[in-house]
């Protein structure tokens, strides 16, 4: 569970810890890295993105719904998502699951 | 030497939609899904709730000798569908014809049940011995070895895992087998079970998992759901079926695979279409001459557009003019099974003159944009019918079948 003796993190913490952990799996240098960086920019394909995501619900102990996992294409989408998962708020979605990601075929 | 003809006298399938072929094809006919909450384990651990699993039975029923019910149940779910098939084509092996026969199983995950049970009480509940049969039950061949001592088959026998395209493989390399000339009789196949937490939870990771069921080339489709079971289908000469009076339920008429190496869970549109075209080679047949294609549709945003541009590539205008289904609406994906299981749905289809549906379907997505057999079969007898297998890894394998 998340600590609650400790404040949220704030929108800058999550994107650093979003940059360092990018910079890490993929080896790009944390200063490329903006919020409005788009994963396909980054060269972060849908399996990288799936492996990003479980590397940042290890260290922030959050689950992200498969939906809403779906849906994250940018570094913005993961930190505004950690924030509302932090902060125990819902993660809206839009009504059609819209243009697949994707992780696999399976 | 002209090539020999090789034909399917027998099949055997265990399966959620029941213990043998007549259930089977009574669920595939009527669309009706087997599909249901999981059992066996805790949904709330796992993080997804359905599957397909075997309808629940007693083992002493349907595996009277006491070794049997020991066997994984891996093992179990190939041994079952194995005696099927051999008492369906009516099939007797002497030692002759068991030196000059072949088994080849498509099993991908292997005893992941005895692993589990094992593991656990290793790390769990802090026991220090493991059951001495742990090895021979996990490994992926016992179940071809289970199924060589049943029949005293002494040809070739192995196994294959090639993730979801392993059973497609087993059958393809068993044809061949038998086209050449290398050996007069196979069981070929492929049989997976594998629910249990370890195993689930590593599907739940990769987020494929639908969270309700599975609706392949649907708008609403959010992922696939995973079954259990084992097909396996006896495969000889026409000469031979003929010479003994066998009942002949469709001819084995091409293989083809191919690699994408592209991605390790991204397919191409590429590596499937010319798996497809290298198929339709093999067996000499046109394009235009196949009716029915049983799809790899796992309900997977990336499968089923995918497959789809696949299927266009190859076929052209005449795309338009066949039908697709996924009958893994119904019974689930049971890795490398699926290709046994939809390998005898499609071989039935051929025989029965009736093509399987899409169970579960709501509303295409428009980029799925062929005649998916939406919730109803069709009675029409096609004169040709593929079976796609396309695995992670990129590995795809695809078989062709003609009516006999």
């Amino acid at each position: 569970m998340t600590d609650h003796t400790k404040p949220d993190p704030t929108e800058q913490e999550l994107f650093e810890k979003v940059a360092a952990a990018l910079g890490e799996a993929k080896g790009i240098d944390p200063a490329e890295i903006t919020l409005d960086s788009k994963f396909e920019q980054l060269g972060v394909d849908s399996l990288d993105a799936m492996e990003l995501l479980f590397e940042l619900e290890e260290q922030l102990d959050v689950d992200i719904p498969d939906a809403a996992a779906r849906q994250m294409r940018t570094v913005r989408d993961v930190v505004v998502g950690l924030g509302k998962l932090i902060r125990g708020e819902p993660i809206e979605l839009p009504e059609s699951p819209g243009e697949p990601p994707a992780a696999a075929q399976a | 030497m002209t090539e020999r003809s090789v034909v399917v006298t027998g099949v055997g399938v265990v399966s959620a939609l029941g213990l043998d072929h007549g259930a089977f094809w009574s669920a595939l006919r009527e669309g009706r899904s087997g599909i249901a909450e999981l059992r066996g384990v805790d949904p709330e651990q796992v993080g997804f709730r359905y599957g397909a699993q075997l309808p629940e039975f007693v083992p002493a029923e349907i595996l009277p000798d006491k070794e049997d019910q020991t066997l994984d149940r891996c093992v179990q779910v190939g041994l079952l569908p194995a005696r099927e098939a051999v008492a369906d084509a009516g099939l007797t092996f002497d030692a002759e014809l068991g030196a000059r026969a072949a088994v080849v199983t498509g099993c991908a995950v292997g005893g992941k049940l005895t692993e589990d049970g094992e593991f656990r009480k290793l790390y769990a509940e802090n026991k220090k011995r493991f059951h001495p049969l742990t090895v021979p039950r996990v490994m992926g061949n016992a179940g071809a070895s289970r199924i060589s001592l049943e029949f005293g088959i002494t040809g070739p026998v192995f196994n294959l895992s090639t993730a979801c395209s392993s059973a497609n493989h087993a059958i393809g390399h068993a044809f061949w087998l038998v086209r050449s000339g290398a050996v007069d009789v196979a069981l070929a196949g492929g049989h997976e079970a594998f629910f249990c937490l370890g195993h689930l939870k590593a599907w739940d990771a990769l987020r494929v998992v639908a969270p309700d069921t599975i609706r392949p080339f649907c708008r609403d489709r959010s992922g696939m759901i995973l079954g259990e079971g084992g097909a396996m289908l006896v495969l000889e000469t026409r000469e031979a079926a003929q010479r003994r009076g066998a009942r002949i339920y469709a001819e084995l008429a091409g293989f083809g695979m191919t690699s994408d190496a592209h991605h390790l869970t991204m397919p191409s549109v590429d590596g499937p279409a010319r798996a497809i075209a290298a198929a339709l080679h093999d067996a000499r047949l046109e394009p235009e001459q196949v009716g029915y294609i049983n799809a790899h549709g796992t309900g997977t945003p990336a499968n089923d557009p995918n497959e789809t541009k696949a299927i266009r590539a190859v076929f052209g205008a005449h795309a338009d003019r066949l039908a697709v289904s996924s009958t893994k609406s119904m019974h689930g994906h049971a890795l490398g099974a699926a290709g046994a299981l939809e390998g005898v749905a499609t071989v039935l289809a051929l025989h029965h003159g009736v093509l399987p549906p899409t169970a579960n379907f709501t509303e295409a997505d428009p980029e799925c944009d062929l005649d998916y057999l939406p919730n109803r079969a069709r009675a029409q007898q096609v004169e040709a019918a593929l079976s796609n297998s396309f695995a992670f890894g990129g590995l795809n394998a695809v078989l062709a079948f003609r009516r006999a």
